[in-house]
C-alpha cells in the first residue's frame, strides 16, 4: 500500500465524526479527510500525498466547502480542525497568535477574561475556524467598525506545497518586514496552501453595547431612517436594514464606553423616533442573531440554501437592493434580506431552497448589472456555472498559484473556476 | 532632440551598458512619446535622483523617466523591458531605507509628473489619485468636504501617495486608523513588462486573491503603481490634543504600554525625548515643549464628544500614575496645530545638532519599550554618538535618530554599527526590522536574522510571479545572498555587495 494512503488511514481513524456533519451541503466526492494533530503530521501528509499525486484541499471544519465549485481534481481533505488552541497570546500587547483550527468561538472565549476580541465578528463561530474564515475571505456583522480580515491580520504560518512551513509577517501590530505573503492566503480557500497559524490584532471588548431596532412600513422606508442618520457622530458597529416580504426593520449597534453609547444612542433616537432598545448583553444577542442570519443553525447546516452576497458602491445600495428584490419577487423567489447601506453590501438568503432555473434567472440579473456578487450554498450543479467572470487580476492570480504550486498539489478552481 | 539631454562628450552610464546607438534610440524612442520634459539623461541632472532621504547611499541612475499617466508608464515600461534595463520606481524620494536608489544603475521611473487628483467621490468616501500626488495634498482636497485621509507620515508635505502604498507608511494617527494598507481600496499597476494590472473598483473585499494587500509594502519591487483609491475617513466631531510631561523618558514609555494594557484608545500616541525637544524648540518649529522635561508625550483622542471626554478623563488618571507630572491640552485649534507641528517638524529640527541625521526604524513589543529605548540609548552611548527619539510609541515603533556627520568617516562607521546592534537588541526582544520605512537596501541582509531561508524562499516565489528577472527595483527589500553566505561573508554595506 501506498505510504500516503496508510498516512490518510492513520489520520483517518483519529478524525472527530462530528467534524465530519457539515459535508452534506458541500456535494462533493466522499473523500478521505485528515486530521493532523500537528504540523509534523500535516507535514508528513502532505509529502506522503504528493508521493502518490494525490491532490489535496486544506480546510477547517468544512463549513465553507459549499461556497465554491467542487475541484476538478481532488483527492483528500486536509483538515485543520485538530491544530487548534493558542501558541502566544499576550494581552497587554493586543496581539493573538493561534492555530487555525481554533474555531473563532473558543478565541472569543478565551479573549473575553481579558476584554479583548477579535474581528471579523463571523457568523456561526462555533462552527468555523479562524484559518478558515480567513482563507474564505469571510466577512463580520461588525465590518463598519472593525473592517475585515486585511485589518485584522498581522502574520502566518503556512505549509506550502513544496512541503515547507513558512513565515510571514509577524506578531506586532505594525510591520512592514519584508512582503506580507499572509495577505494571499484571505479568500484563497487554500489554494496557495495550507494555513498553520495565524497572527491576529485584539481590539477591546466594549464594555458597554446598545442595539436600537425599528419596524419600517416597508425596505424603503427602513433605508430611509438609516439615510437620517448619515453624518452624525455615531462610529456604529452595524448599520442594517432587514426583514422578508412583510417585516422590515432598521437597526443601529453601537459599542462603546458607558457614556459615549448613551450618546450616540441618543442621537440615533433624536433623528429617528420610535424604535425599541436593547442594552449590554440583550443588545449583543440580538446583534448575534442578526449575523448568524437570523436562521436556525441546522436548518442551514443540511440542504443547500443559496445566499447572494452583493457589493456595490454604498450610494448605489438602494438601487442595486430594489432591483435584487423585484427580480427574486418576479420569480417565485421568497428571499431574506439584509442591507447594509453604508458598506454597500447586500445579503440575499433564499427561504426555502428555490429551483435552479428561478437561481439562473436571478444570477443572469446579478451579471447583467455587472454587480460584484459572491454566491455561497449552492447547489453543486450551479457553482461553476454561477462564480461570473474571472476577477480582475485573474492573469496575475494564476501566475502566483503557478509560482507557489507549479505541480497542483493542491486542490484549483476554487477561487474561480479558471484559476 | 535626445542628445540634447546628454551633457558632454564622454559616454554616459547608459551608453556604456547599450551601447551608444542602442542608448540613443532608447532615449529618442523615449522622448518620442514622453516628450522631452519626460526623459532625464544628463549627468547633471540625473545626480539628483542618485539617493533618497538615506543618504549613507548613492548610485545614480542611468536614465529618469517621467510619465504623465498609465499608458506612458506601461509603454515606457516595455520599452525599458526591451533593452533589459532595471526600473526603480521612485516618488519624493523621502524614503529612508535607501528604496528608490538606482543601486544597479539602470532608469528610475519617477511619478514626478503625475499627480492627478482623479476622482473624489464625498457620498463613497474614497479617492482616486495618481500616485505621485503628496500625501497633504490629498488631506486638503477633501478637508472641505468633511473626510480626510488616515496616513499622515510626518513626510506628509512631500512625499508621494505612490511611495505610501509601496513602503505600507505609517504615521502618529495609525495607531488608531492603521498603516497605509488598510486604506488602500485599489491600485492600477504596471509590471516590469508593460502589463497594466486594472484593480481600480474600490473594494473592502478582494475578488479572489487580495493583490492588492500584497502589493501595498513591496516598496517597488513588483510593480509601478499609477494610480491609488484611498478610503477616506469622516471628519471627527472632535480632536483633544494632550500633551503629557515627564521627568523621565523610561516613565512615558511605561504610561504607554500601561495605555495599551487598559484599552484605552487614542489615536496618537508620540514621543520625543530631551534632545529632541531641545532641538525643536531651538527651531521654526517651536511648539512650547517644557525644556526641562526628559520627555513628552502628545496624544490625540478623537471620536463623539461624549466619547473623547470618557477617554481624556481616563488617559489622565493613567498619564499621572505613571510620573506624568504635567498634563496640557491645547484648547484652541491653533494651538493643537502648533504641538503637532513640532513632532513633525522634528527631524528637521535635529538639523541643528549635527550636520547628517541616520534615522533608524525598528518596531518592537510595546509592553518592552522602556526596555529597549534605554538599551538603544546604551548602545549609542557606548559608541559616542547622539541620539535622539522621537517615535510612534502606541505602535512599538521606535525611531532612534542618531545624529552624525558623514564627513567623519570614523563615525559614519559607528553609525552604521549603532545601527546593526540597535536592530539585533530589537529582533531579540521580539521586534522587527522596519515598522514603516521599509527595508529598501539598508535592511534587506537584515531579513536573514528574521526569517529562515524557506520563508525568503516563499517570498522570492511571489516576486518572481509578478517579475521573474528581477528588474523592478533589484537588490532590496529581499537578501541578494542566501542566508548562509551572508552569515559567513565579512559585513558589507548594503550596496557595496552586488550579488
Ligand atoms: C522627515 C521625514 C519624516 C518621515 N516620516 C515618516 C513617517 O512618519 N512615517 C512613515 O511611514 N515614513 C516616514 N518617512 C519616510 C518616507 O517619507 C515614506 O517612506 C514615504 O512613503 C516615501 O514616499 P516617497 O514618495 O518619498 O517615496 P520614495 O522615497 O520615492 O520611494 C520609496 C519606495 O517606494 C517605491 N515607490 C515609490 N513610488 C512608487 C510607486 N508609484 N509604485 C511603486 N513603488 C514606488 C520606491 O521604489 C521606494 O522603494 C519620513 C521621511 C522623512 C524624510
Amino acid at each position: 500500500m501506498k505510504t500516503s494512503i496508510q498516512t490518510t488511514e492513520r489520520a483517518l481513524a483519529s478524525v472527530d465524526p462530528a467534524s465530519r456533519g457539515w459535508f452534506a451541503r458541500w456535494q462533493g466526492p466522499e473523500l478521505p479527510l485528515v486530521s493532523p494533530a500537528d504540523e509534523t503530521e500535516a507535514k508528513e501528509f502532505l509529502r506522503a500525498a504528493g508521493a502518490d499525486g494525490l491532490v489535496v484541499l486544506p480546510m477547517g471544519n468544512g463549513s465553507k466547502l459549499d461556497w465554491c465549485p467542487v475541484p476538478k481534481r481532488v483527492h483528500a481533505l486536509l483538515s485543520t480542525a485538530r491544530m487548534s488552541g493558542p501558541v502566544a497570546y499576550e494581552p497587554a500587547e493586543g496581539v493573538l497568535t493561534v492555530r487555525a483550527g481554533t474555531t473563532v468561538a473558543d478565541i472569543t472565549a478565551l479573549l473575553a477574561r481579558d476584554d479583548r476580541r477579535i474581528a471579523p465578528d463571523v457568523p456561526f463561530p462555533e462552527r468555523s475556524t479562524v484559518g478558515g474564515a480567513f482563507c474564505a475571505g469571510q466577512g463580520g456583522a461588525d465590518r463598519l467598525r472593525r473592517g475585515t480580515w486585511r485589518d485584522s491580520i498581522l502574520g502566518a504560518r503556512v505549509l506550502g506545497a513544496d512541503g515547507a512551513v513558512t513565515t510571514s509577517g509577524g506578531r506586532l501590530v505594525k510591520n512592514v518586514t519584508g512582503y506580507d505573503l499572509f495577505r494571499l492566503h484571505g479568500g484563497a480557500h487554500g489554494a496557495l496552501g495550507c494555513v498553520l497559524e495565524l497572527s491576529l490584532r485584539l481590539y477591546p471588548d466594549p464594555p458597554s453595547a446598545a442595539w436600537w431596532e425599528r419596524d419600517e412600513e416597508d425596505p424603503a422606508g427602513a433605508l430611509r431612517s438609516l439615510a437620517q442618520l448619515r453624518g452624525a457622530p455615531l462610529a456604529p458597529t452595524r448599520l442594517v436594514a432587514f426583514g422578508d416580504h412583510d417585516h422590515w426593520s432598521a437597526a443601529v449597534h453601537l459599542e462603546g464606553r458607558p457614556r459615549a453609547v448613551a450618546a450616540a444612542l441618543a442621537e440615533v433616537t433624536s433623528r429617528i423616533p420610535g424604535g425599541r432598545v436593547l442594552r449590554d448583553d440583550a443588545a449583543r444577542a440580538r446583534a448575534h442573531t442578526l449575523r448568524d442570519g437570523g436562521l436556525p443553525d441546522d436548518a442551514a447546516a443540511t440542504s443547500p440554501w443559496p445566499l447572494l452576497e452583493v457589493h456595490v458602491r454604498p450610494s448605489d445600495t438602494p438601487r442595486a437592493f430594489h432591483l435584487l428584490r423585484r427580480t427574486a419577487q418576479g420569480l417565485g423567489i421568497g428571499a431574506e434580506f439584509v442591507v447594509e447601506p453604508a458598506l454597500g453590501c447586500i445579503a440575499l438568503r433564499t427561504e426555502s431552497p428555490p429551483g435552479e432555473a428561478a437561481l439562473r434567472s436571478l444570477h443572469k440579473a446579478v451579471q447583467w448589472e455587472r454587480f460584484a456578487a459572491r454566491w455561497m450554498g449552492l447547489p453543486v450543479a450551479l457553482r461553476a456555472e454561477f462564480a461570473g467572470p474571472p476577477p480582475p487580476g485573474a492573469e496575475f492570480m494564476a501566475r502566483l498559484i503557478d509560482q507557489f504550486d507549479p505541480l497542483g498539489r493542491f486542490a484549483r478552481g476554487r477561487v474561480h473556476p479558471n484559476l | 532632440m535626445p542628445r540634447d539631454h546628454r551633457s558632454g562628450s564622454a559616454r554616459t552610464p547608459l551608453e556604456t551598458s547599450l551601447s551608444v546607438e542602442r542608448a540613443a534610440r532608447l532615449v529618442d524612442d523615449l522622448v518620442a512619446f514622453l516628450g522631452p520634459a519626460g526623459v532625464v539623461a544628463d549627468r547633471e541632472r540625473l545626480s539628483t535622483y542618485e539617493s533618497d532621504g538615506l543618504a549613507l547611499f548613492r548610485q545614480a541612475p542611468w536614465l529618469v523617466v517621467l510619465p504623465r499617466d498609465t499608458a506612458q508608464a506601461s509603454r515606457a515600461m516595455a520599452r525599458l523591458w526591451a533593452d533589459g534595463l532595471a526600473i526603480v520606481p521612485r516618488g519624493a524620494g523621502t524614503g529612508l531605507s535607501g528604496g528608490a536608489t538606482a543601486v544597479r544603475g539602470g532608469a528610475v521611473l519617477s511619478t514626478a509628473r503625475m499627480r492627478d487628483l482623479l476622482e473624489l467621490d464625498v457620498e463613497n468616501r474614497f479617492a482616486r489619485v495618481q500616485a505621485g500626488l503628496v500625501n497633504a495634498h490629498l488631506s486638503k482636497a477633501c478637508a472641505g468636504h468633511g473626510l480626510f485621509y488616515a496616513p499622515d507620515p510626518s513626510s506628509q508635505q512631500a512625499c508621494t501617495l505612490g511611495g505610501n502604498f509601496a513602503n505600507n507608511s505609517g504615521g502618529p494617527h495609525c495607531f488608531k486608523y492603521g498603516s497605509t494598507v488598510r486604506h488602500v481600496l485599489g491600485v492600477v499597476a504596471v509590471d516590469a513588462r508593460g502589463d497594466v494590472l486594472d484593480l481600480s473598483e474600490p473594494r473592502l473585499d478582494p475578488l479572489g486573491l487580495d493583490l492588492v494587500g500584497v502589493l501595498t509594502g513591496s516598496e517597488g519591487t513588483l510593480v509601478l503603481a499609477t494610480e491609488l483609491t484611498l478610503r477616506l475617513l469622516p471628519t471627527p466631531e472632535r480632536t483633544e490634543t494632550l500633551l503629557a510631561v515627564f521627568g523621565k523618558l523610561g516613565q512615558a514609555c511605561d504610561a504607554v504600554s500601561d495605555l495599551i494594557a487598559r484599552n484605552l484608545e487614542p489615536s496618537a500616541i508620540e514621543i520625543l525625548d530631551r534632545l529632541t525637544i531641545e532641538a525643536v524648540e531651538a527651531s521654526v518649529y517651536r511648539a512650547g515643549y517644557p525644556l526641562d522635561a526628559d520627555a513628552v508625550m502628545l496624544l490625540d483622542v478623537e471620536g463623539s464628544t461624549a466619547e473623547v471626554d470618557e477617554i481624556v478623563e481616563e488617559l489622565e488618571a493613567v498619564l499621572h500614575a505613571n510620573g506624568g507630572r504635567e498634563l496640557r491640552r491645547a484648547s484652541t485649534a491653533l494651538e493643537r496645530k502648533r504641538l503637532w507641528a513640532g513632532r513633525k517638524g522634528a527631524f528637521g529640527a535635529m538639523g541643528r545638532v549635527a550636520p547628517d541625521l541616520y534615522v533608524t526604524d525598528a518596531v518592537v513589543p510595546r509592553t518592552r519599550l522602556a526596555e529597549l529605548v534605554a538599551g538603544t540609548a546604551e548602545i549609542c552611548r557606548e559608541l559616542g554618538l547622539k541620539l535622539a527619539n522621537v517615535f510612534h510609541a502606541g505602535d512599538g515603533n521606535l525611531h532612534p535618530n542618531i545624529c552624525y556627520d558623514g564627513r567623519d568617516a570614523n563615525e559614519v562607521a559607528r553609525v552604521l554599527e549603532a545601527g546593526h546592534r540597535i536592530q539585533e537588541l530589537c529582533l531579540a526582544a521580539g521586534g522587527a526590522l522596519s515598522g514603516e520605512h521599509g527595508l529598501g537596501l539598508e535592511k534587506r541582509d537584515g531579513m536573514c536574522a528574521l526569517y529562515n531561508q524557506a520563508d525568503l524562499d516563499a517570498m522570492g516565489k511571489l516576486r518572481d510571479a509578478f517579475d521573474p528577472e528581477r528588474r523592478m527595483n533589484p537588490d532590496k527589500l529581499l537578501p541578494t545572498r542566501p542566508c548562509m553566505e551572508l552569515r559567513t561573508a565579512p559585513p558589507t554595506l548594503p550596496g557595496e555587495d552586488r550579488g
